[in-house]
């Protein structure tokens, strides 16, 4: 038998009960996102419109939570414009009438991978008039998932 | 070259291409099964007459849950309860009992999911009965996600057309043998 078999037999095993060790030490739970001030993306162009219309999208890598701003303005200073921010499974309204560009901040839950949209929107009733949404920024940070569930409401 | 010394080498080389491999393949996340093990629990009793969100879990990675809850009406009326996550929901779940009756359904869930059970009663002329919904309790075990996609039961659509008969899908154009 060659002498260089046992040594390479030896050596797997080892290798194999180091391997499995270090496998074991790198199992985690996944990743989530928290709101924070910590930007991440950014979409700054005015977009404009009524109807509602699709203004900016983007996606999340994981599922948690996002802190959305924007800026809204109407174009018909006293009607109503709307800016809402849309996620899998929430949803956050800023509206206002000002003629000038006013500033939000929505905090969104996401799932993973979610394609958020914000949408604008103006007043159809009682004539059109147009929303303006711009510098829609989003924050979070990447944490560890729990792992757990949670009680939203009981 | 000194045996010891040859075996940690290759120990050492062995242990460091099977963890950049590892590094690739060896976590491929989490994932829930339906199972009896409870993990979360909304238990204060909740009514309406018009349907109306009452429970909301949040569930932590893809998969199966199974959802149980107890439903009532007032003893004439039906009490219909909702169960929906962002990709699935569970039959409806009725009853015109004055009394709790239990309701399982097992939901899939995409990562992150927020599952809701709304409840409502039954319209009688301008009003509404009143549904009541207790003991939301969610189940389920976190098991390594199997990292391949699974195949969903293919059913046929009983709106479609009736599909051909096989014979019809003998080939439209035999082949002539090579005559030309």
């Amino acid at each position: 038998m060659s002498p260089v078999l046992p040594v390479f037999l030896s050596a797997a095993v080892l290798s194999s009960v180091m391997a499995s060790s270090a496998v074991a030490q790198t199992a985690d739970v996944g990743r989530a996102l928290v709101v924070s001030d910590n930007l991440r993306l950014t979409m700054n162009t005015a977009r404009t419109g009524a109807g509602p219309v699709t203004a900016k999208e983007f996606i999340v890598p994981y599922a948690g939570r996002i802190r959305v701003k924007l800026q809204v303005k109407s174009e018909s200073a006293g009607h109503t414009a709307h800016g809402y921010v849309i996620s899998q499974v929430d949803l956050c309204t800023s509206t206002t009438t000002s003629g000038t560009f006013e500033s939000f901040t929505c905090d969104v839950r996401v799932v993973e991978g979610d394609l958020v949209k914000v949408v604008v929107d103006g007043e159809l009733v009682p004539a059109t008039s147009f929303g303006t949404v711009r510098r829609v920024h989003v924050f979070y940070d990447v944490v560890n998932a729990s792992g757990l569930g949670k009680v939203l409401l009981d | 070259m000194n045996p010891v010394a040859t075996l940690l080498s290759a120990a050492l080389l062995s242990f460091v291409i099977t963890t950049g491999a590892s590094g690739q393949t060896a976590d491929v996340g989490r994932a829930l099964v339906a199972s009896d093990v409870l993990k979360l629990a909304a238990d204060t009793a909740r009514s309406s007459g018009e349907v109306t969100l009452v429970k909301q879990f949040l569930v932590p990675y893809a998969g199966v849950v199974r959802m149980k809850f107890e439903l009532k009406s007032d003893g004439t009326h039906t009490a219909t309860a909702f169960v929906e996550s962002q990709i699935d929901s569970c039959p409806l779940s009725q009853t015109t009992l004055a009394t709790f009756q239990s309701f399982t359904c097992d939901l899939r869930v995409v990562v992150g999911d927020v599952v809701q059970i709304s409840v409502g009663g039954e319209q009688d002329g301008a009003t509404f009965s009143t549904g009541v919904v207790r003991r939301a309790r969610v189940f389920f075990n976190v098991i390594n996600a199997s990292g391949s996609g699974t195949t969903l039961p293919d059913e046929p659509d009983p709106f479609a057309s009736p599909e051909a008969p096989d014979a019809a899908a003998v080939d439209p154009l035999p082949s002539t043998g090579g005559k030309s």
